[in-house]
């Protein structure tokens, strides 16, 4: 003979369950997600992140969107499929900041002493923001990989252009035009990155002439979409519960 | 009782006491950790001097020398293609105002000749309080950091004094130390703000985990009823707010600042220096390297093409000095300044002007063992290199590279 025993015994007490379950996951989930949403965003777009004279209009454009759509797609698989829940997108990108910003003050200011405005990581929460809110509109996630992974690489620019555009003005220095960009990353030695390091736009898109930015923005949504479908899968995965099961 | 759990803990915690304990600072660059071959036989720097080496913040020095591509380049390592002249130091200690090869400035990344002689100006402004060991340091892609001679700098003062304004072309004076960031953090925290209501708004509707999980589970192929129509309407107000916003702060940048222009990378050849052999030739007859006694011995053909009698006062590589103080003399500038005062003696007599010769030159010192270049010997290319200094009676200097196979007499 067997019998089930549980000391919940109201409606009450499940609820209180249910909250501590939530204050007891939730933080720790969210911690997890800052550590390893960080480490691939070092890993895969590191430097033009990091510095103010890396963010150019061809590859920061299309490097970042690209390589940061990979924990939001995973989380929205994750918390929409199990949860209806619809912040996935938000809640990696703004993990990824806190712990960008930690890194940023504690270690390329408070250990190596370079001036906070060099090291300013990229705005991604407005792009977070329309993932997620076209999944909730949409409740399909195949609606939001098409349309707002679109979307996500496509506003990525314009969403920072507000915060880069000031060291992008012009200056004669020394005989050379620069950006004021260009000039704080000339100023301030680092030893390990010299001035060819940097993956920058050179010479142009040749055919497309100027407008080099909607094209790697436009390209940049196309990849995001992609991604966006590879990381649902890799979401997916990482969603089994096989392990659990035997636990 | 032996308790392996306690073991392990006070093991542990010995372990990260000593290491606490022996941790001392990084003062220097690796610069002895680089092979022997590679530091003399790529890029080899001379007359490399600071104009001070105590200042206070916001105080200007100049470093200057010059460098020489080694002819005989070790194939293994990727040659001076995309180069960028840099400075050796812990973080940006000093800001580099300018920086200059043969008079060109050095802001952009630059192609060197082999077998050539640059000289080089770097003018730096002191930012923070500290004592470091500055190097001259070349950067070359894909063969990665030469690093030069070094020399200990110390600065003083405080850092909040420190300012480094520029006016822009559009007539804008601006502080680069601050500038931009007031703004760069306002934005942050907007967004972060409408990030974590955005979070808020959905954790506090109540324990969200398990009951949700069991209403998806429940519901199966009706899961998406658990979205409300109000949750959708907070969602099109949220994206249609983020556009409003984004749109609004793109276009208003424009209007801030109408003028910018892309990051500059345009890469720019500088022309070399005249030859500094000015007309003295020479050939490596033979060259070995005597392990017990820790001396560079080689003989050398010399033409003297000049109108002055000639004699070796110098040889240098590998940022070592060995001078001959009968012909030229020199001391260490500080403490890790690796300057073999009477390193050097040659025998041969002067070579006269028209006149071809044989020298034989002995470069004695424990800098071969302390700054690790007798382990030459054991490198699969071991092969050495070099600048020999010769001087006429007045003073005028000829530099000539040699190099060649070094043979190692270990009796």
């Amino acid at each position: 003979m067997s019998a089930v025993h549980t000391a919940i015994t109201t409606a009450e007490q499940q609820h209180r369950i249910y909250k501590a379950f939530d204050w007891i996951i939730i933080p720790i989930v969210v911690l997890v997600i800052i550590g390893a949403n960080h480490i691939h965003a070092m890993l895969t777009m590191g430097d033009w992140d990091f510095w103010i004279d890396w963010k150019d209009r061809r590859w920061w454009v299309t490097v970042t969107p690209i390589a940061l759509i990979f924990f939001p797609a995973a989380l929205h698989y994750i918390l929409w499929n199990n949860f209806r829940l619809p912040f996935g997108a938000t809640l990696a990108t703004a993990g990824l900041l806190i712990g960008e910003w930690a890194n940023r003050i504690a270690n390329f200011v408070g250990w190596a002493y370079f001036p906070l405005n060099m090291v300013v990581p990229a705005e991604i929460i407005p792009m977070a923001l329309c993932l997620d809110a076209i999944l909730l509109i949409s409740r399909s996630l195949t609606m939001t990989g098409v349309l707002g992974a679109m979307l996500w690489g496509i506003i990525f620019y314009p969403a920072n252009w507000v915060i880069i555009a000031p060291f992008h003005v012009p200056i004669e220095y020394n005989g050379t035009m620069m950006s004021l960009a260009d000039l704080i990353g000339y100023n301030y030695v680092r030893t390990g990155t010299p001035e060819y390091i940097r993956i920058i736009e050179e010479g142009t898109l040749r055919t497309f002439g100027e407008d080099v930015t909607p094209v790697s923005a436009f390209f940049a949504g196309f990849i995001s979409v992609g991604a966006y479908f590879l990381w649902l899968g890799i979401g997916k995965w990482f969603g089994l519960t096989t392990w659990m099961k035997r636990v | 009782m032996f308790n392996i759990k306690k073991t392990v803990l006070m093991l542990m915690a010995i372990m990260v006491g000593c290491i606490a304990l022996y941790a001392a600072p990084a003062l220097a660059h690796g610069e002895k950790s680089q092979a022997a071959y590679l530091r003399m036989r790529t890029l080899l720097w001379y007359d490399v001097e600071v104009s001070t080496t105590k200042l206070q913040v916001n105080d200007e020095m100049t470093m200057t020398g010059k460098f020489y591509w080694f002819y005989d380049w070790p194939s293994n390592i990727a040659k001076p293609e995309v180069a960028f002249l840099n400075i050796g130091i812990p973080g940006p200690v000093f800001i580099r105002k300018a920086s200059y090869i043969n008079g060109v400035s050095g802001t952009n990344s630059t192609r060197f000749e082999i077998g050539e002689t640059y000289e080089f100006k770097v003018i730096l402004k002191a930012r923070r309080a500290a004592r470091v060991h500055m190097h001259a340091l070349m950067n070359v892609k894909e063969a990665g950091p030469l690093i030069g001679p070094g020399r200990w700098v110390e600065v003083t003062g405080d850092m909040a004094d420190f300012t480094n304004e520029v006016t822009t072309l559009t007539g804008e004076t601006v502080d680069l130390e601050t500038y931009g960031l007031a703004n760069a953090v306002k934005w942050h925290i907007f967004w972060g703000v409408i990030a974590a209501a955005w979070l808020l708004y959905w954790i506090f509707q109540g324990p969200i985990l398990i009951p949700r999980y069991k209403k998806v589970k429940l519901l199966n192929e009706d899961a998406d009823d658990i979205i409300t129509p109000a949750n959708r309407m907070v969602g099109l107000v949220l994206l249609i707010g983020t556009m409003a916003v984004v749109t609004w702060s793109y276009y208003h940048a424009h209007s801030q600042y109408p003028v910018t222009i892309p990051l500059q990378s345009g890469q720019i050849t500088i022309p070399a220096l005249p030859d500094a052999a000015r007309g003295v030739n020479v050939e490596m007859v033979d060259a070995r390297y005597r392990v017990p006694g820790r001396s560079l011995e080689f003989t050398i053909k010399v033409t003297n093409n000049t109108n002055s009698p000639i004699r070796p006062g110098e040889f240098t590589s590998a940022n070592v000095r060995w001078m001959n103080p009968d012909v030229s003399k020199a001391e260490p500038a500080d403490s890790h300044d690796p300057v073999a005062s009477n390193g050097m003696t040659y025998e041969g007599g002067a070579v006269m002007p028209g006149q071809t010769k044989l020298l034989k030159v002995a470069c004695t010192d424990a800098a071969w063992e302390t700054y690790r270049l007798a382990k030459l010997i054991y490198d699969p290319d071991s092969r050495f290199g070099g600048l020999l200094f010769f001087f006429d009676e007045e003073g005028n200097r000829s530099v000539v590279a040699l190099g060649g196979p070094l043979l190692p007499v270990f009796i």
